[in-house]
Parts: C-alpha cells; structure tokens; sequence
C-alpha cells in the first residue's frame, strides 16, 4: 500500500501537468495560494470564466504574491504565465520595471476604487483598509485615531507583522509614514512599547490576538465580516481611526510573455466585472471593485475610513527600502 | 579492501552536501556574483549575528541542562515505562510545526495563559508580556530541544552497565561522585554532537524567534535571507548570506568533528538499572527529581497539552470527510515512508565509510575525514528552505517544471532535514559491530548483503528503527520547501496547515495541527516497534 | 610449508616489527610476548587485515599476500567477537562454508559432524549466550575447522578457561593438527600450554621472533 501511495503522490503532479485537452487554449494565472484554493475565489471564478471563455483556465497558486511575481522574474519570456494575480500598490514599481508586464486593455473608469486608478497595467480586482482589529469583550474602549493609540495605557498591547515577510506589515509602515510623514521614526518610538510581538506572517499575530494574547491585531476592516458571517460572532470589531486608513489594493496583470494577450485581456475584464466580483467579499474577504458586485450584510456593517491614505506606485517604491530601514533602527534601539 | 565500503558514503555525503552548495552556488551564478562588501559593512547584520549567537547559545545551553536533569531523573524513577513516555514526548516535540508549538506556548506562558489565570486566581502578579523577547525564545527553543536532549542523555545513561551501578553501590559512591565517575563518562560521549545539533537547529531558528523574540531586536540572520530572498529579490546578498550563515554553521561543526557524533544506547543497554542506583534513594535526589518533573511539566509537557486540547476543540470530526485533507494525508504518508527508507539508506552509507575511516589500523589523518563526513550530512540545516527552493528552482529551470516535480524536491528535502538525526543514531552501535566483527567477517568472507542480513542488521535493529522513526516523523512536520513548491495538485498535511491558517480557518487548522501530531506519532511508534523489533521501544 | 619471510611493519609514531618465521604442516608454533610486542600485529598481517611494507607470507611457496583475508589458506580463532552472540551455534558454524549464511543440507550435515568432532554433539539450536565459555571457544574452533583451511591461527584460545578445561583444549587442538595435518600458529602467554600442545615455543622481543627455550 505504502509503496502504491508513494507513487500516486509522485505521479499525480507529473500526470497533473497535461490535464488541458489538446483543442482548447489554457489560460495560466499565478496568484497566491488562497486565492487559488478550494475556499479562495479561485474555484468560482474558474468555473465562471470557463463556461463562456472555450478555455482551460488553471490558477497556478504560489506561497505569496511576492513569490508568484518572483517566479515570473526568474521565469522570464519562457513561463508559461498569462496573468499574475495579487501584486500590491507597494510592488507595482518594481513589476513595472521588470518589463514583464503589457497593458491590460480594460477600461477602469467605471470601477468603484477608493483612489482613483487608471493604470494600464495594473488592475486593481478587490481592496480593503488596513486596520487594528479588537474584541468588544475584552477592549470596551478601543483607540478612535493613532493619538489615542499613542496616548494608551502601556497595557494595551498590539501585535503586528514584520514588513520584511509580510504585506500588511509592510501596510503599517506606509500608514504611519501617511499620517506622520519624516516624524514617523518618533512615532514608532512611542508606539514601540505597546507592540506585543512583530511576527513573520499574518496568521500567526492574528492568532494570538484570538487566544486574548494581543489586544489588538494589525488586520483589515474587513475582518469582522468574516467572523459575523462565518461564526455568525459580532465582537470582533475594526477600530476606525481619525487620521484615515492605509489602502491596500490587490492587483491583476497581462503578461508579456503570454501567448494569448486576448484571452489574457478577456480574463481580466472578467475578473473586474459583476459576477466575478460578487465571488471576491465572502472568499477573499475584501472590497470588490464592480459597483455591481453584491455584498453581504455584514461588509454593511463594516468600518468605513473617513480618509483613504495611499502612496502612488512611485513614492512606494522609491521609498520602501529606506522606510522599512528606518523602523529596524528603531525597533533594535 | 575498503574502497567499496568508502565510496558509497562518500558519494552520500557528497549529494547531501553538493545539493546545499548548488543551492546557493545557483542563486549566486544567477545574480551574477556575490555582495560580500555591503554585507560586511551592514552595522545591522552585525546586531543580528549577535543576537543569533546569543539566543543560540543560551537555548542550546538551558535545553542540555533540563534534558540532562530530566534524563536522570526518569532513569532513576521512571523505569522503561518512562523511557517509553520521554521517547513519544521527544518525536512529538520535534515534529511540531513552529507555529503551532508557538501558540501552544503562548497558551501555557502568555499574558491571557494558564500561567497568568494561575497567578491570577491566586491573587499574584501575572506575568504580562515578559513572554516576548529572550525568555520566549529561550522557553520556546527548550521545548523542542530539551526532550530530545533527554533521549539522548538517557540512552547513554541506560547504556551503563548494570555492574557498574551495583559496584557503586557497593563502594558507597553516592551523589555528586556518582555523576563523576558513572554518568559524566557516559554522557561526554554524546554531548558534543548533541550540543551541535541543537545549536545549529536554534542558530537558524526563524519563525518561533521573530514570533516570540518581540520583533527585529530578536531577529535571526535566516529573516535578513529571508527578506533578502523574497521580498528585495536581492538574490546576491541572500547567496551571501546564506553562505555567511553557512559558513558559521561549518566552522561550529567541524570544531565539534574530533568528538564522535554518536548518540546510541551502546552494547548491553538495559535501561533498567535505574532502580540500581545508589543516590534513588537519597532525599536530595528526590527532591531535585521533583523539581525537575514540575519544570519539564511547565515547559514541555504543559504546550503540549494546550496544542492537544485546542485540536479537539477544533473541528476534527469533519476533516475525514475533506477530500483536500485526505490527499494531503496520503502525500504526507507516502513521503515521509519514502523519506524515511531513503534516509536510512543515505545515513547507512555514511555511517559505514565513517567507521571504515576511523578503523584503528588507519593513520591519524582520517579523523579529518570523518568530520568531514558529519559535516557534509549536516550542514543542510544550515540552509533556509526558502534557498533551497530557489536554487533547486534555478538549477531545474530549462530543465523540468520544478513545480511539477515538486513532490520530489520535497522528497529531498526531508531526506537532507532527517539525514544529521539518522546518522547520529546510527553511527555509534555501527561502529561498535564493525570493532565487533570486521575481521571475523573478513575473514570468513562474509561481505554485501549477507552480512547486512546475518550481521548488521540484528546487531543494529534498534538504533535503525530509532532512525526511521525519527526520519518518518520529521518529514511529516516539515514545512520548509512545501511553502514554496505546493499546489493544488500536491498538498502535505504541513502546507495545508499553513493554507488553512492563512486565511482565518482556525478551528480547522488547529485540527489539522492535531491530526498532524497524531499522524507523527503513530509514524513514529509504528515503525520504530517495525523496524527496530518488538523491543525496540523501551 | 608457512613462510613469514622478513615481513616489516610499523604503526605511524607507533612501533615497528620484522618478523620471520616458519611452520611445518602438522607442526605446532606457540607465540609468547608481552602486551604490545606485536603478536595480534602478527595475526592480522597473516590474516590480510594489515598490508606489510615489506617482505612476504607463503604456503607452500606461493605467495597470499594480495589475496583477500576470505580466501588465504588461512582460519583464524580471535581473542574475542568470536562467535555472532544473536545467531546459533549452527550458523555461527555455517557462516564458515557459505559466507551467505544460506546453508543447504549438505552443509548442516558438515556442521553435525564437527560438531561431532569437538564434543558438542546436538548443540546446533544453542546461542553463544546458554554456552559456557569453554563450548564457546570450541564451536569457534568448529567453524574454523569446517573452512578446510591448511593453517590455522589460534589468538589465546585458553585465556578464558580454568586449567582443566585448558589442558583438554589444548588436547583437541594437538589432535586436530595431527589428525588434519594442519600448520598452527597459537598466541600463548603460558608455557604449560606450550608443552601440553607438544609445540615448538617462539617468543616476540623487540619487535622480532626470537626462539624460546623449552623448559
């Protein structure tokens, strides 16, 4: 038995390979893992996308948006890639100077973004606000602005990511430099003693604020919807602050390399249309771009930032190195 | 006479270490060269160099001394069904995947844990979040590595000789003699390359250090590859790095190469003298027994309890039913048997050219050579996943698909992760049967697989169960190259973990971290009672 | 004829040896020497285990010093690790006729009969352990009588044994040798045992073999 498992373990991905049938165009779209899986919005849009395309779409799902545009770099003209799925604002500057990428042919103007977004490379497919996340059970009284945060009993006690692993870390470092321009190194010295932990990924802070450990979570407004419609549970709440929040928005592209741009083309005006988006808020747990997308109740509920803050790709990327530096030095003092 | 039996373990240690060096060597080849200067200059690198030692040193230290303590306290109380009870809790606690031994820890130690509610209740001052920084590190890093500690101590105590006890008894040797001249001997045989071991697993300790160490004041230099790696794509300096970081790891090694790396239980091993022993009785023994049981209770036993318990609450009942977690079931089956036959094979070969190295007839300049050997089986652990998978990816592109070939590469990987336990347990009792009976079986020509068969293989059963075991058992826990190379197409009960954790499925994922846990330990009991015989465990 | 013929060898920052020597068939050499005077060194270079700088071992003329120890003219009788403790005394003897350790009818039936020849008439099922240590010694003497090997190196084969059991396997020794016509080399320290096994006494002494005069 062992020895038959071993080798249906080790041809499944082998066979796996030429699962297209030979007339139909395969349509290959790298993302990050959850995005493709089984409880992503990967599987909706796959069948979606299929019935009308006379393609084979295949989602090839990567550790990271971060890794899946990596694999396209060290892939070059010969991956098989057509789009890539999940850049950030953060990383469009390097992916546009890659030169990996060819304009998409979609038009944006009719898109519901909170900035305006007109790239042609880049579309934007969902969004959501970064937010510190608390239990209504535990914190009766959370921080309404980052003045109150900074002005917090010293037991009030934070966790984020670290931006040199994570996304959303890296979020925080744009939202501080957003509202606090060059005074943001003093900041995170005021803010240093109210962070519990920085730890590698999303999950494992978003963990320890579900075991009580953290006060707050540095996570997304939407958040709680997932708790509400999930667990049907309500104390999980978003802290709206003053200043405005960091906008985080998720990003799909035609590749150069792509042997089919049209479909590639095609696909993307799907992505970004109706039924598509109406997939994205219960899988992906974030914004849709389509004003036609439905939403659940609970992303009604939701907190809304009086203020988007965001950076353009280029000051995100001229920047990012030289902020994420600046918060090492601070955090090793 | 002794090619054939060099060559083979040459050719091992070769691809373990050829794989590590192409790894980088690929990373490097593609970014055109290495970034030595700015790396030297990096002021920052150099705070987390230090702290990395620091952190090291401290966790290799505190885990050899409780294991130590814990090792004698369950050889003089516990009998064999407390060695059975420190094997299963030493194969748990290396199986653990980082994130799920964190929360468990965090459960136990953490500002809102069973610590504080203890304290609380009793109207004491909880201890707030003192947890995160150098003592959550070090408590972190003592709960992986002090049970295996205690294995091995404990093996190379239950190696003595039942005579040797009684005539301690008889010459009145008690307490602090007791430890000089029995235990120490025994011990300083397997301290050295179990110290090395563990320093090697802390020194490049990642996520456990950066989850529990605060923040970057505790960062380790595998996040600087890591960063290096993935998000600047500054594939010069993660080559220099990972050749900085594998460098250190060799040097610290090969220091370590004149002691053998051995951690078998040795001829005669009975693991029943315990009851034999003069100071069992003596009321500082007892006392210092109970100490040791509550502290090995708050650190080990307790996280591992509250990662048990938090499974249960999770949603077990449904998982069978997941075809997702079926698949990754099966995948994490078949790989960590493949894994397993394969390290044992590779580790086998080392250990017999090692012995044939260090044969008492051959001249002095072949010690180096065993080192050597230890070396190259080791220094995998020096490498980040995240370096392997990219240099594997490199080194296959234009080749093959490294995706598709991803259960392979994960293949690999466990095999290189398990290969330094393998050839620990193995090296000692194959030596001794070499001493034993080289020259009879040379003599009686008694040579291949005939004398695996007649020969080795009953002589060497046990520690060969051990080392399956091991090797089964951490191949099911690894998630190293997986979180690189998994897809829908091939998931491991680890990246599934991982996937599920990574967007809110707790309840599910803390199932997962338990049937995890279950899979790893009936991996690991089965085939230690399988390979190693009915009284393989004892 | 056995000719040790000016074979020298030295342990790196160790000592060195010459060694010469010569055994008739049939005739019995008894080897005495302090610890470390070379005689194990002696063993091992006849065996093959260790590779002489110089000079040459001969039976009856022909060289064996490039043959592998399996197949020299050569059965040995260690000090210790003489028996495989987890296998019976049937394959233990076995393994001297089939180093596969597959023996057929043939070879059990040469396994009774020296059996037979030594004593332990039956003892085929017993493990070296439920053996004394005197049976011991004899079925490691059986399994290097069944390889039909025309000499016969014995390294202290009475150490274990109290004086009784010493003189009757000195007895079985002397017998097989004539009854075999074997060339046997025994490593002894004891001169009662080198009269018992009516044997020509060499000692070892500064790295060489010098004679012993009889008592």
């Amino acid at each position: 038995m062992t020895i038959k498992n071993l080798a249906l373990a080790l041809g499944a991905a082998v066979v796996l390979g030429g699962s297209a049938s030979a007339d139909q165009p395969v349509l290959s779209v790298y993302t990050y893992d959850s995005f493709a899986s089984e409880w992503g919005p990967g599987p909706a849009i796959e069948r979606g996308f299929e019935a009308t395309c006379g393609c084979d779409l295949e989602f090839v799902g990567i550790d990271s948006s971060i890794g899946a545009f990596n694999r396209l770099r060290l892939e070059g003209a010969t991956s098989k890639a057509d789009v890539l799925l999940g850049l950030d604002v953060n990383l469009a500057g390097d992916a546009r100077e890659s030169g990996l990428f060819a304009p998409h042919g979609v038009a944006l103007e009719g898109l519901n973004t909170p900035v305006v977004w007109d790239d042609d490379t880049f579309a934007p497919f969902d969004w959501g606000h970064f937010a510190f996340v608390y239990d209504t059970r535990r914190t009766a009284e959370p921080p309404r602005s980052f003045e109150d945060l900074l002005a917090a009993p010293k037991s009030l006690k934070i966790a984020i990511q670290d931006p040199r692993s994570s996304t959303p870390g890296l979020g925080l470092i744009m939202w501080v430099r957003a509202v606090y321009g060059d005074r943001a190194p003093d900041i995170w010295r005021q803010l240093r003693p109210k962070i519990l932990t920085v730890t590698k990924g999303w999950w494992d802070s978003y963990s320890l604020f579900l075991e009580g450990e953290a006060d707050m979570v540095l996570s997304y407004t939407t958040s709680p919807a997932y708790h509400a419609v999930v667990d049907g549970e309500t104390f999980i709440k978003a802290a709206g602050f003053a200043e405005g929040h960091y906008l985080q928005m998720e990003l799909a592209a035609v590749t150069a390399a792509s042997d089919d741009p049209d479909l590639a083309r095609a696909f993307i005006a799907y992505l970004t249309g109706a039924e598509a988006q109406s997939a994205i808020p219960t899988t992906n747990w974030m914004f849709p771009v389509s004003p036609d997308a439905e939403l659940p109740e609970a992303f009604g509920t939701l907190v809304k930032p009086d203020k988007t803050l965001a950076f353009d790709v280029a000051e995100a990327k001229a920047n990012r190195k030289a902020w994420i530096e600046e918060w090492l030095a601070v955090m090793g003092e | 006479m002794s090619a054939a039996r060099l060559l083979p373990g040459i050719l091992a240690a070769l691809i373990a270490a050829g794989l590590a060096a192409a790894a980088i060597w690929a990373i490097a080849a593609e970014a055109g060269g290495l970034d030595l200067g700015s790396v030297w200059g990096d002021t920052y690198l150099h705070g987390v160099l230090a702290f990395t030692f620091k952190q090291a040193v401290l966790s290799t230290l505190l885990a050899a001394l409780l294991g130590l303590a814990a090792a004698r306290a369950v050889h003089r109380r516990a009998g064999p069904r407390g060695a059975r009870a420190l094997h299963l809790i030493a194969s748990l606690a290396l199986v653990m995947p980082t994130t799920v031994a964190a929360v468990g820890i965090v459960s136990v130690w953490g500002r809102a844990g069973w610590f504080a509610d203890a304290a609380a209740a009793l109207g004491l001052p909880g201890p707030g979040a003192t947890l995160y920084g150098l003592p959550g590190v070090l408590l972190a890093h003592v709960f992986f590595n002090a049970p295996l500690m205690a294995r091995i101590f404990h093996g190379a105590l239950a190696a003595i000789p039942d005579g040797r006890w009684r005539l301690a008894a008889q010459l009145g040797i008690g307490g602090r003699e007791v430890w000089r001249f029995v235990e120490w001997p025994a011990i300083k045989r397997v301290l050295p390359s179990a110290c090395g071991l563990v320093f090697l697993l802390c020194f490049t300790s990642f996520a456990l250090v950066l989850m529990l160490g605060g923040g970057p004041r505790a960062s380790t230099l595998e996040v600087a590859i890591y960063e290096a790696a993935r998000l600047d794509f500054d594939l010069a300096r993660a080559a220099t790095l990972s050749l900085i970081q594998l460098a250190i790891c060799a040097a610290i090694l090969l220091a370590l190469a004149r002691f053998p790396a051995d951690w078998s239980h040795g001829r005669g091993a009975t693991g029943q003298g315990g009851w034999l022993r003069p100071d069992c009785a003596e009321l500082q023994g007892k006392l210092a027994d109970a100490i040791v049981a509550s502290v090995a209770i708050g650190i080990v036993a307790a996280p591992l309890t509250a990662i048990v318990l938090g499974g249960f609450r999770g949603e077990l009942l449904g998982l069978p039913g997941q075809p997702a977690f079926r698949a990754a079931l099966m995948a994490s089956a078949a790989i960590a048997l493949a894994s397993s036959a394969i390290t044992c094979v590779l580790a086998w070969a080392i250990c017999e050219a090692r012995r044939s190295l260090v044969l008492p007839s051959r001249a002095g300049g072949v010690a180096w050579g065993a080192g050597l050997l230890d070396l190259a089986s080791t220094i995998y652990l020096a490498v980040p996943a995240i370096v392997f998978g990219l240099g594997a990816f490199l080194l296959l592109r234009g080749v093959a698909d490294a995706f598709t070939l991803a259960p392979l590469l994960v293949l690999a990987a466990n095999v290189l992760l398990s290969l330094p336990f393998a050839v620990r347990a193995l090296q000692g009792r194959l030596a001794e049967s070499g001493a034993c009976h080289d020259r009879l079986c040379a003599s009686l020509g008694i040579s291949g697989w005939a004398r695996f068969r007649l020969v080795e293989f009953p002589v060497v059963r046990r520690e060969l169960g051990f080392a399956a075991a091991l090797a089964a058992a951490l191949s099911v826990g690894d998630l190293g190259v997986i979180a690189l190379f998994g897809s829908d197409d091939f998931r491991t009960l680890p990246w599934l973990l991982y996937e599920r954790s990574g967007r809110y499925q707790s309840g599910e994922a803390a199932a997962i971290a338990l049937a995890l846990l279950a899979l790893s330990l009936v991996f690991f009991i089965g085939i230690e009672r399988l390979v190693g015989g009915r009284h393989a465990v004892r | 004829m056995l000719c040790v013929d000016d074979l020298s060898f030295g342990y790196p920052a160790g000592p060195s040896f010459r060694f010469t020597l010569a055994i008739a068939p049939g005739e019995i050499v008894t080897l005495s020497g302090e610890s470390g005077s070379g005689k194990s060194t002696l063993i091992d270079l006849i065996c093959g285990f260790l590779t002489p700088e110089s000079g040459n071992i001969t039976w009856e003329g022909r060289s064996f010093l490039r043959l592998a120890p399996a197949i020299r003219p050569v059965s040995a009788l260690f000090q210790d690790g003489d028996l495989f403790d987890h296998l019976d005394v049937e394959m233990n003897i076995a393994l001297g006729l089939d180093p596969r350790g597959r023996p057929g009818a043939a070879e059990k039936a040469r396994v009774a009969a020296v059996l037979d020849e030594i004593g332990l008439p039956g003892y085929q099922r017993r493990l070296p352990a439920q053996l004394s240590g005197g049976q011991r010694q004899r079925v490691a003497l059986a399994r290097a009588l069944v390889r039909d090997k025309p000499l016969m190196l014995l390294d202290e084969p009475f150490s274990a044994l109290d004086t009784e059991r010493r003189g009757e396997m000195a007895d079985l020794v002397r017998e097989i040798a004539d009854r075999r016509d074997l060339a046997t080399l025994v490593v002894s320290h004891d001169a009662v045992d080198a009269q018992r096994l009516q044997s020509r006494a060499v000692a070892l002494l500064d790295g060489q073999i010098v004679p012993q005069p009889a008592l």
